[in-house]
């Protein structure tokens, strides 16, 4: 996975994940639109064949985009790492 | 977040995943079909074919058998530090297949693979492959090797990789005249009656085909279909080449390190 910064300001942001698809993107969007500075956020599949997914992302007035991008793949990761405890203690009982 | 298993035998699984957001188990559905590395046999060097099928359906069927899958010895090839096109004994696995057909007939089944590592091998025998007339020769050797089902269907861990909302079916009882039609329409037998009214005794077989209320003769119907959005119900179907809790803890580390690996060049270009 190749990652790129297309477009960059204040507060909006335009982010290309080169190999990834709905799967990573439709989860980003969802997870940044949770976010209490996000203003508006959505995903675009340019091409159904590039698997290329384009994040865009905007915080609320005056906020930095920076950190909301990072918070929001935690959050996703730290679902995934409760996912994988709770699921390794049921199928074990 | 709450995990609850309902079914595990031999190769399907069917667990209840609650509190999460539907892009979540999607993402998980889908990285168990198309991002789980499996094996499957990918070249085949035909020594002898004098059977009625060409060399290539025969190679297409080969790649096609599900074989049971050992993820911490093999590498996915591009991973692979051998880089060579023909793989080595960390990313590939051979197998030899000889079948003579003598006086009579004689079905090749997919049990006639001879794997070289006994933890790769076709994860069900009776698979027909080609069958032989008397005095015809299937001779070869097959090379698997990893990869992910977003290459190829033959690649794919699972027959089956679906979830559906949790149904929520409620009856209010005052307004229900106990015409008893529900339970005869229901093609899931969600309802039973008990003291000359319906009553919901199988909630979670529901798929919402709302076919109840069609057939309801009170209008509007006392009976009300809703679905939880937050609680999801798996259903996973190995093809065999892994235990079906295996599959899913494999999907949720391949999610894992998908974020960490975003997060690390998020951090490089920022
Ligand atoms: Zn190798």
């Amino acid at each position: 996975m190749v990652l790129r910064i297309i477009k960059k300001e204040k507060n909006e942001m335009k982010i290309e994940l080169d190999g990834e698809d709905h799967t990573l993107g439709n989860l980003i969007q969802h997870t940044l639109l949770m976010d209490k500075d996000i203003e508006f956020a959505g995903y675009d599949l340019p091409h159904p064949l590039s698997r290329k997914p384009i994040i865009y992302l905007r915080t609320k007035k005056g906020l930095k985009v920076e950190n909301v991008f990072k918070r929001t793949l935690e959050k996703v990761s730290k679902q995934a790492n409760e996912f994988l405890a709770n699921f390794s203690k049921a199928v074990e009982k | 977040m709450k995990i609850t298993i309902l079914e595990q035998n031999g190769n399907s699984l069917r667990f209840v995943l609650s509190g999460v957001s539907a892009p979540f188990a999607n993402a998980i559905r889908r990285i168990i079909m198309a991002e789980v590395p499996t094996m499957a046999i990918d070249d085949v060097m035909m020594f002898e074919n004098t059977s009625a099928m060409f060399d290539e359906m025969i190679t297409h069927r080969l790649g096609l058998v599900p074989l049971t899958t050992d993820l911490d010895t093999y590498l996915l090839p591009e991973e692979c530090d051998c880089e060579s096109e023909f793989g080595c004994n960390n990313c590939r696995v051979s197998f030899t297949l000889d079948v003579k057909a003598e006086a009579e007939l004689k079905m090749v089944y997919s049990g006639d693979l001879i794997p070289e590592n006994a933890d790769v091998s076709p994860a069900v025998k009776k698979i027909p492959i080609v069958r032989l007339a008397n005095n015809q020769r299937l001779k070869l050797e097959a090379y698997a090797r990893l990869g992910k089902g977003l290459e190829h269907a033959k690649w794919q861990p699972v027959s089956a990789s679906t979830y559906k909302f949790m149904p929520i079916v409620e009856i209010d009882t005052k307004k229900c005249d106990g015409c008893g039609d529900c339970v005869k329409y229901c093609p899931k037998n969600v309802f039973s009656i008990e003291k000359l009214k319906p009553v919901v005794q199988n909630e979670i077989n529901c798929t919402l085909c709302m076919e109840c209320i069609r057939h309801c003769p009170i209008e509007p119907s006392p009976i009300k279909i809703s679905h939880d959005k937050k609680t999801f119900i798996f259903y996973i179907e190995s093809t065999g080449s892994m235990p079906a809790s295996k599959l899913v803890k494999e999907a949720v580390k391949i999610l894992e390190r998908k974020t960490q690996s975003v997060i690390e060049q998020y951090k490089k270009v920022k």
